[in-house]
Order: structure tokens, then C-alpha cells, then sequence
């Protein structure tokens, strides 16, 4: 089939185009580990009341220095808040929703993850610099969405 | 005798007057946000109006003024469109869906944004009247195809004109992106509106699974976890840039607010 020279060149660049959009996404999935947050992890959002973690939420340390952060959004607010951790320590966030989906982001940093009713969204953050931080809601989850906010503090 | 262009001009005067629809929304949902005593201003307007200005906008408008622009295209560039009834069934079809989404919109009963993640849930007509734009963009990309085909027939080894070229890539990428989302409106989102089935899974619906996607750079817990800790040292708020959420806006006087809060109270001591 005879394809034009100039058509070639534009073909040849499109296909260019989709490699290298295509390498920036599988690249640092591969080599970096960076994914989404949310590991197929899920639990009745209806029963979120009585859940042993989720209940009252809150900060545990492990025995290596570690800290779980486990986090339930509902409208509009976040529990347990404010939040309060160590900085310069690995600050393993769970998040999950007890209605609809909301957003978890500390704002100014890359600890970022939806938290979706019925699954829990895990994301492990190292703070450096002590702190107050804003957590907000920033998926649309109702008539007061824009008044969800939550404090981080770390020390 | 109806003009060549008729059922073009149809679909993008249905466009405009979304766009003119959506632009009014736009001007209460600004209204609604600024410092000025707007004697309407409240989160349900804000939140309604942002609904129906990105419904109308991005949904509505684009999608008739793409379909009025590919029959232009097939009219001058094929000489004539095949299946004008066919035509005119979809255009009564999307204008339907549109009108009943819309009204739902504007009548409070969908602020579910243009995004509409589930759970949160809109009036079942919002969903059926979403599904029939789409279904009336499906039979109009059926259109385009069948009047290309027609004009292949009788005029084989010429190149395909260019615009023609274009919305028929137009039109497979359109057939691709609506194809998951009919499968999720019809499949799950209008039976459970209309409370056929109790719950629905969020996650199965490719809005809110697409999004964590755009919010990756998150590093998770993974085996490459000191690199994860390295990289997240630079986690830090920026004082140089004061944050947009660091004072959240109140769409409700302080005074008013501080009303509801005091009405409660006494309520609940009472």
C-alpha cells in the first residue's frame, strides 16, 4: 500500500506520542511502585459503626516506630480529628467511608487517596516538617462538601 | 421542503440553547459564591447550579453540537446523509433526554455534579435521560458510518475526505468511551434509582475507579518502601503559597450560622 512521505512522518509521531504517554504511566508504575491507592480491602460500610478499627478511628503505634492512622469520612467530617502524629516516621494512612465517596488530601503534600464506602484506601507518608496541616475533602459528597476539613498535626 | 442543513441546525440550535441555559447557571453559581448579599445564595443553589452549568456545558452541549457538526461535514463533504428518519428519531430522542435530565437538575431532585459518582444518587430521570443522549449519539455515529459506506460504494479509490476522516475517528472513540458508561447507567445506576436493587459496588463504576488514577503520585505501601520514604521527605506545605483551602469559604454568614447552631441546641435541650 503506498502511504504518503508526509502522512508516514505524522503516523510515525502519533505512534511516538502514545509510546511515551503510555512509558510515563507503566515506568514509574514498574521501577518507582507508584499506584493508586486502593488495595482491594473492603468491609460493610453499613456496619462501620460497630467496626473494631473504624468505629472511633485513630492513632496507633506499632512496636517498630510505625503509626496507623485509621480514618473513617462521612458527611462532612473526618474521624478521629484532629489527627496527631510523630513526624520523620512512616505514617500508614487507612481511610474508608462510611456513605459516599469523599476525598482525603493533606493539603500541600502527595498524601492523596479517595475513600470509598466499602473498601479501604491505604497510602504510607513520611512527614518531615513539623506541623498543621489541612485534610480536605476534595470529591463533591454533598451540600457541605466544601466545609470538610480536617487538622493533621505533627509533631 | 426542509433545508439541506435542517437536522443539522436542529441539533446545534438544541446546543446553543443549553449553552445559554448552562451560561445563566454559571452566573447564579458565581452569585452564590461571592462576597456580595445575594438574596439566594445557598449550598443548595451553588451546588444545583454547579450541577446543571456542567451537565449542560459539558455534556449537552458538546454532544449536540458534535452530531449537528458531523451531519454539516457528511452533507457537504458525501453529497447526502443516509437514514434522515433515523435522524430525527435520535434528535427527538437526546432533546427528550435532555429536557428530563435538565428539569430534574433545576428542580434540586440530581445535585450530583456532572461526575456523578455513586452512591451519591440522582433522580432516576437524570440517569434515563443521560442514557438517551447517548443512545442518540450511537444511532448519529450510525448515520455518519452508513452515509460514508454509501458514498464508498460509488465513488471507490478516491481518498476519504479529510473532515470525513476525522469524525469517523471521532465517532469510534466515542463508540469506545460511551460504551463502559451505558454499562454502568443502564447496568447499575438506573435500576438502583429507581430501587430495584438495594446497593450498589462504587468501585465498579468506572468514574470513581478512573479517578485514583488521576490522583496517583501517591506512593503506597509497597516493596520499594525506603524509596517510598525518601521521596516523601519533600512532603511539606508550601508557605509560600497560602492555601486556597487554609480558610474554608463560608457560603453562611457567621451570623447566621451561629443561628442554626443556637436553634439546635435548643432543640436538642429541650
Amino acid at each position: 500500500m503506498n502511504i504518503d512521505f508526509y502522512e508516514r512522518i505524522w503516523m510515525w509521531a502519533a505512534a511516538a506520542l502514545v509510546a511515551m504517554f503510555l512509558g510515563a504511566i507503566l515506568i514509574p508504575a514498574a521501577v518507582q511502585a507508584i499506584h493508586p491507592p486502593s488495595h482491594v480491602e473492603t468491609l460493610d460500610p453499613t456496619k462501620l459503626a460497630e467496626h473494631p478499627e473504624f468505629a472511633t478511628g485513630g492513632v496507633n503505634t506499632r512496636s517498630d516506630g510505625s503509626v496507623v492512622v485509621s480514618v473513617a469520612a462521612s458527611m462532612f467530617a473526618f474521624t478521629p480529628n484532629p489527627i496527631e502524629v510523630p513526624a520523620n516516621a512512616p505514617i500508614t494512612f487507612r481511610i474508608t467511608s462510611a456513605d459516599v465517596i469523599h476525598g482525603f488530601q493533606v493539603v500541600g503534600t502527595n498524601a492523596n487517596a479517595m475513600a470509598i464506602p466499602g473498601y479501604v484506601s491505604q497510602m504510607t507518608v513520611t512527614f518531615a516538617t513539623p506541623g498543621r496541616y489541612i485534610i480536605a475533602c476534595h470529591e463533591y459528597c454533598g451540600l457541605f462538601h466544601h466545609e470538610m476539613v480536617g487538622t493533621l498535626i505533627v509533631r | 421542503m426542509a433545508g439541506k442543513h435542517t437536522l443539522a441546525a436542529s441539533h446545534i440550535g438544541v446546543a446553543v440553547a443549553a449553552f445559554g441555559v448552562a451560561s445563566f447557571m454559571g452566573v447564579l453559581q458565581a452569585l452564590s459564591m461571592a462576597d456580595i448579599a445575594f438574596p439566594w445564595r445557598s449550598e443548595s443553589l451553588y451546588y444545583m447550579t454547579l450541577t446543571a452549568h456542567g451537565v449542560l456545558m459539558a455534556l449537552v452541549f458538546t454532544t449536540f453540537f458534535i452530531m449537528g457538526l458531523g451531519y454539516v461535514l457528511a452533507r457537504e463533504c458525501l453529497g447526502r446523509i443516509v437514514g434522515q428518519a433515523a435522524g430525527w428519531l435520535a434528535f427527538g430522542l437526546g432533546t427528550a433526554g435532555a429536557a428530563a435530565a435538565a428539569v430534574t437538575i433545576l428542580r434540586g431532585q440530581s445535585t450530583v455534579l456532572y461526575t456523578f459518582y455513586p452512591p451519591l444518587q440522582a433522580h432516576p430521570l437524570f440517569y434515563i435521560g443521560a442514557t438517551l443522549i447517548v443512545v442518540a449519539s450511537w444511532i448519529w455515529g450510525a448515520i455518519i458510518i452508513a452515509s460514508f459506506r454509501a458514498w464508498r460504494r460509488e465513488h471507490r479509490g478516491e481518498p476519504i475526505p479529510l473532515p470525513i476522516h476525522g469524525l469517523l475517528a471521532t465517532i469510534i472513540l466515542w463508540y469506545l468511551a460511551t460504551t463502559g458508561l451505558a454499562i454502568e447507567v443502564v447496568g447499575m445506576l438506573i435500576p438502583w434509582s429507581l430501587g430495584w436493587v438495594e446497593k450498589i459496588d462504587p468501585m465498579v463504576a468506572p468514574g470513581a475507579t478512573s479517578r485514583p488514577i488521576s490522583d496517583a503520585p501517591v506512593i503506597s505501601r509497597s516493596r520499594a518502601k525506603r524509596r517510598t520514604v525518601t521521596r516523601m521527605r519533600h512532603a511539606r506545605p508550601s508557605p509560600s503559597r497560602p492555601h486556597r483551602l487554609g480558610r474554608p469559604r463560608r457560603l453562611q454568614s457567621t451570623r447566621r450560622r451561629r443561628r442554626r447552631t443556637r436553634a439546635s441546641r435548643s432543640a436538642r435541650s429541650a
